[in-house]
This record gives C-alpha cells, sequence and structure tokens, in this order.
C-alpha cells in the first residue's frame, strides 16, 4: 500500500529493533536524517545489512517504526520507483548479459523493453561497462560485477541509493572512478545511504557517518565531531625508542599509561606498547617528554588502528562507562 | 502485464541451456519411450473376446499416465519447484524484491515458464507417443498361442487385436488438452509448495506428489476428489472412448468424478487461482532476505 505523506525527512527511525530469534540485529536504533549522503560506518556484523534490510522493506522491525522518504518501506510499490539499492553480496546471473539482467530490472520499474534496453546499456556505459555489457555475467571480474550492480541501481533515476559496500573488489582505479560516479550522482541533489567498514571509502563521499557497533547508534555526526568525541579514549600506542624503560619510567611517572610493556627486537629500536585512557593527552603530551629526556624514537603509531577498537571506546562512552 | 512477461521472456532465455535441454527432451521422450516399448514387447494374449477397443482403451490409459500425468509433473517440478529456492540461493532475490510488486511479478513470470516448459515438452511428447502407438502392426497368432489359449487363429483376431490406438485424432486432442491444463496445475502447486517451503522445496513437492496425487489420488474415497489427478482423470474418461468392458466394469464410479467437464476445469482453474494466491500472500507476508548468516 502506497501511503503518501510528505516528510522532510529523508530517513526516520524511530527506536527500531530486529531480532532474529534471540539474537539482535539492530537495537532500539533511533535516527532521524535529513536528505543528503551519509556513511554507515561499522565492523562486519554491526548490523548494517540489516538496517539496509529494514530501510528496503526486506525485513519488518520486531519494535519501532521504519519511515523511508515519510513512506513505510515494507510492500511499498510507489516507493521502490524511488530507491536504489546494491546490496553487498553478488548475486547476478552466471550466464545473462549485464545488459539484458540490467534491462528486465528497468522492465520492472515499468519501463518497456526497447527505451528499457537503451537506459539499461546507458547506465552500463556510465559505470564503465559498455564494452563487456553483451558478454555474459560469469565472464566478469569482480570489479565488473560491482560496476553492473551500480549500474542496476541507478538505472531507473531512484532519488535515494543504498550501497552496502560498493568498493568491495575493486581495485583503485576502479575505486576512484566509482567514486567519481557516485559524487557526480551526489552532485545532481541526490541521497545516498553508504555502508561500509572502510572508513576512508566513505570519506570519499561524505562527511555526515553514523556509527553503529552491536546493532546500536553509537555515534553521528561529521569526522571531526566523530574525532573530538575520541579524543580521550582509551588506546593502544606503540614507541620504538632506544630507551624502551627510561621512556616507559617516564611515562609511568607523568600517570599517562595504565600499563606498558616492552617488546626486544633482535633488529632495530625495541617497543614500548602503552596501554593509556586518555590518548589525547598523550599524543599532546610525547613530543615533550620524547624531547625533554633526549630520547631517540624511530617510530610511533597507534597499535589499534582497527576500526573495532574504535567502536568499542564509542560502546564504552554509549554505556557510559567513560 | 509488461514486467510479467518481461520476467517470462528473462527466464525462458535463462533456461535454455544445455542441461535444461536435456531434461526438457527426456520428459517429451519418456511417452514415447514407454509406448514403444509397449508395442514392441508387450505380448497381448491373442483370446477371443479381447477387441481392439479394449487394447486401445489400455494404452490410451497407460499414454495418460505417462504423459499428462508423470511426464508433466516431472517438468512441472523442475522448473516451478526450485523456483524461489533457487533466487534466494544465489542471492538474486533482493534485487526483484526491491522493484514495485517485482516479487509478484516474479512468481507469476515464472509460473508461466513452468507451464510453457511442462507443457511443451509435454505436448511434443503426447504427439509422438500417439503416432508411435497407432502405427499399424499386425500380430500374429502362433502354434503356441493356440495351445496355450485354446484358441484357434482367425482372421478377426490376426487383424483386429493389435497394440495401438485406434482413434488417434480423439486421444491426439484430449492428451494435448489435458497436458495443458496439467502443466498449468502442478505448476501452480509446485509454485506454491516452492514457495512457502523454499528451504526444502524439491524433497517436499515430491514426497507430497508421491503421497497425495499418486498414492492418495487413486483411493476410491473422499480425498482423491481434492486432486489435480482426479479431476484430469475425470477429464480423459470424458474425452475419450473406451471399451464397453471397461464402461460396464464399475471401475469409473471409484476413480472419476461424474460430473461436467466445465465442472472439472473449473475445479483445476479454481485449484491453480489458490495455489497461486497463497505463494503470492506467502512471499507478501514473509521475510525473505538472502543476507548469509554470518552477514548480519
Amino acid at each position: 500500500m502506497t501511503v503518501s505523506m510528505v516528510s522532510d525527512y529523508l530517513i526516520e527511525l524511530n527506536h527500531v529493533t530486529k531480532l532474529y530469534g534471540t539474537v539482535i540485529g539492530v537495537n532500539d536504533f533511533d535516527a532521524q536524517l535529513k536528505p543528503g549522503a551519509y556513511g554507515l560506518l561499522g565492523p562486519n556484523g554491526c548490523g548494517k545489512s540489516t538496517l539496509l534490510n529494514l530501510l528496503t522493506g526486506q525485513l519488518v522491525p520486531t519494535h519501532g517504526t521504519v519511515r523511508v522518504l515519510g513512506q513505510s518501506p515494507r510492500n511499498n510499490s510507489g516507493l521502490m520507483k524511488k530507491i536504489g539499492y546494491c546490496p553487498g553480496f553478488e548475486g547476478l546471473y552466471a550466464t545473462t548479459t549485464g545488459l539484458d539482467w540490467v534491462t528486465l530490472l528497468l522492465q520492472l520499474q515499468g519501463v518497456r523493453l526497447r527505451p528499457a534496453r537503451e537506459r539499461a546499456a546507458d547506465c552500463l556505459a556510465v559505470v564503465g561497462m559498455s564494452h563487456d555489457m553483451k558478454r555474459p555475467i560469469s565472464t566478469y571480474s569482480r570489479g565488473m560485477r560491482q560496476r553492473t550492480k551500480l549500474a542496476q541501481a541507478i538505472a531507473h533515476e531512484p532519488t535515494l541509493l543504498f550501497l552496502d559496500e560498493p568498493f568491495s573488489g575493486l581495485d583503485p582505479i576502479g575505486r576512484a572512478e566509482m567514486t567519481d560516479v557516485l559524487n557526480d550522482w551526489i552532485g545532481l541533489g541526490n541521497s545516498l545511504i553508504i555502508a561500509s567498514h572502510v572508513l576512508h571509502e566513505i570519506e570519499a563521499l561524505t562527511d555526515s557517518f553514523l556509527l553503529i557497533c552491536g546493532g546500536r547508534l553509537l555515534a553521528s555526526g561529521t569526522a571531526g565531531e566523530v574525532n573530538e568525541l575520541l579524543f580521550d579514549s582509551p588506546s593502544e600506542i606503540e614507541v620504538d625508542c632506544s630507551e624502551p624503560y627510561r621512556l616507559a619510567s617516564a611515562m609511568m611517572e607523568k600517570e599517562l599509561a595504565v600499563s606498558i610493556s616492552v617488546e626486544h627486537k633482535s633488529h632495530g629500536d625495541d617497543t614500548v606498547r602503552v596501554r593509556t585512557l586518555r590518548a589525547g593527552q598523550l599524543w599532546m603530551q610525547l613530543p615533550d617528554l620524547i624531547n625533554g629526556h633526549g630520547f631517540t624514537v624511530t617510530r610511533v603509531r597507534s597499535a589499534d588502528d582497527s576500526l573495532q577498537t574504535l567502536f568499542n571506546s564509542l560502546l564504552k562512552i554509549h554505556r557510559g562507562e567513560i | 502485464m509488461n514486467s510479467i512477461m518481461a520476467v517470462f521472456r528473462f527466464e525462458l532465455k535463462r533456461i535454455m541451456t544445455p542441461g535444461r535441454a536435456f531434461w526438457w527432451i527426456v520428459v517429451a521422450g519418456f511417452p514415447v519411450f514407454i509406448m514403444l516399448l509397449m508395442t514392441n514387447y508387450i505380448q497381448l494374449p491373442p483370446r477371443a473376446g479381447i477387441t481392439q477397443q479394449n487394447v486401445s482403451t489400455m494404452f490410451t490409459i497407460a499414454l495418460y499416465f505417462v504423459a499428462p500425468a508423470i511426464s508433466c509433473m516431472l517438468g512441472a517440478l523442475l522448473i516451478a519447484a526450485p523456483a524461489v529456492a533457487s533466487e534466494l540461493e544465489q542471492h538474486s532475490w533482493v534485487y526483484l524484491a526491491v522493484r514495485p510488486n517485482g516479487l509478484f511479478h516474479l512468481i507469476l513470470g515464472k509460473y508461466l515458464v513452468a507451464v510453457f516448459w511442462a507443457a511443451s515438452a509435454t505436448v511434443v511428447g503426447v504427439n509422438l507417443a500417439v503416432s508411435v502407438a497407432a502405427a499399424d502392426r499386425p500380430t500374429e497368432v502362433t502354434a503356441a498361442d493356440e495351445q496355450r489359449h485354446g484358441i484357434t487363429a482367425t482372421d478377426e483376431i490376426t487383424q483386429k487385436v493389435v497394440p495401438g490406438i485406434i482413434d488417434t485424432n480423439e486421444v491426439r486432442l484430449a492428451m494435448v488438452g489435458l497436458s495443458i491444463l496439467s502443466a498449468c496445475a502442478y505448476s501452480a502447486l509446485y509454485m506454491m509448495l516452492g514457495t512457502v517451503f523454499n528451504r526444502r522445496a524439491m524433497v517436499l513437492c515430491v514426497a507430497y506428489t508421491a503421497a497425495v496425487e499418486l498414492f492418495l489420488g487413486f483411493f476410491p474415497a473422499v480425498i482423491n476428489r481434492f486432486t489435480i489427478q482426479y479431476r484430469l482423470r475425470t477429464l480423459l474418461f470424458e474425452w475419450t472412448t473406451q471399451s464397453e468392458q471397461f464402461r460396464e466394469s464399475g471401475v469409473l464410479d471409484f476413480v472419476a468424478s461424474d460430473e461436467t467437464t466445465f465442472t472439472q476445469i473449473m475445479w483445476l482453474m479454481s485449484w491453480v487461482a489458490v495455489f497461486l494466491a497463497i505463494a503470492l500472500v506467502s512471499v507478501q507476508v514473509r521475510e525473505f532476505t538472502s543476507a548469509s548468516e554470518t552477514d548480519v
């Protein structure tokens, strides 16, 4: 049933929970997004795909309500004309050509055969598939399949596009080309929700993030706002130094670390591994500490650069543990 | 309708593979093969009282059983039963699910493909099989037959009692009609079972066919009235001529209905409508996602 309803919001998620039996896919998710481009950022298995399934009407929330462009997405044929979806998995027919497949999906949007074929060819050309669109999909590389998936998502000219890990399997050139296509698409005034577990992929398209972990919305905002939030969060840092024990002692004196270990290396400087509750403070004081004591430091890096650590910190902030 | 035909054309093109072509030939060839076996290897006891009409009736029933019943059932099973499961397994479901009424068009488009595939194979099969069964093959009454059955070869027995079907046009038309009805009904049945029980679609469809259509369908009780077989069988006896002995035996009272042809067709069409409606409601109401278990 199509509900005609005007809403200022692109997406409204009101305390949405999705349970798979006793497993929580999405947990009390509450968000209202204005039209624009958003990155849905989270580690693998955090609920991104469940959220996209809820937004595209394939799943029904166990609790709460989902509205997309002011309408409930479930069995809403009117809304399906306005949204495009590029899922994370492939799901393409091996024996079919890319052109035939995109043509079929356009016909299912109500476009007649001839214009659908012309439009499909145009869209495949936009994503750089003009030379290969008449070959069976089984002969496509991973990158070609990703492009073909993107073509079917934008072929019917939706106003809102959902992309689940669209850069997966693409080489650097392919990533750059797809980023350009998506930036052009956003530039036309269309909206985009892109799910990924790689931060820089999303940063190339948008500055607005939704960070989710364990099915929960942990934080939202721009990259700067998220960094600010994480400034004084727990972290682990590695420092390669010629005098590791003196450096460790100096850090403990300044109460910058809660635990320190030293790793001896057969070649080069030993590594001091520092666990801190206030990473921002440590990063700010570390240069003075090194200069003041005259240590020779050859390398400083975050030991837990993974997104999971970032999300663990956000989860603790969310629970009020920090 | 444009979208349904789009799915129909797309799926038809997609199933034009050597593997599917092989199965199409198997489905079409099965009744021909059985008729060849029957006409060449069955030794009809040449005794007095057995008429050409008896033989023709037996061949007609046998042809019905192998073509509109078994072959068509198999054809529909191969295409309709895995229609939903295959889309879910290869993760192509979601692309159709996010189209306006995409799943509605998918189910009906695939249903039409199953009907076309099963009906075309069976219609070709029955036409060839009828030609095989109608071929003129005079039998000879040997001395051994004379001794064993206590008969004497006469012109009547030698010339008339031959394997085959007498009224080929009547049987051909009846079998084509039954094949089309059978394809429509079984494709709808398997489409429903394959949608509702998509995880074990093939196994369940085979089990249902064996238990209900082939076992209960031949039970002389009220239960057989709720099977497709019962309606098709009734139409077979309506549309073809049987021997006097068969008619007078009273068998028909137990295995076929005495209602009109129109009623039988209405029953079958009602089944089709109900089966497809259940399949369509099922895809609208249930949550099908292609996401793997780890892909939360």
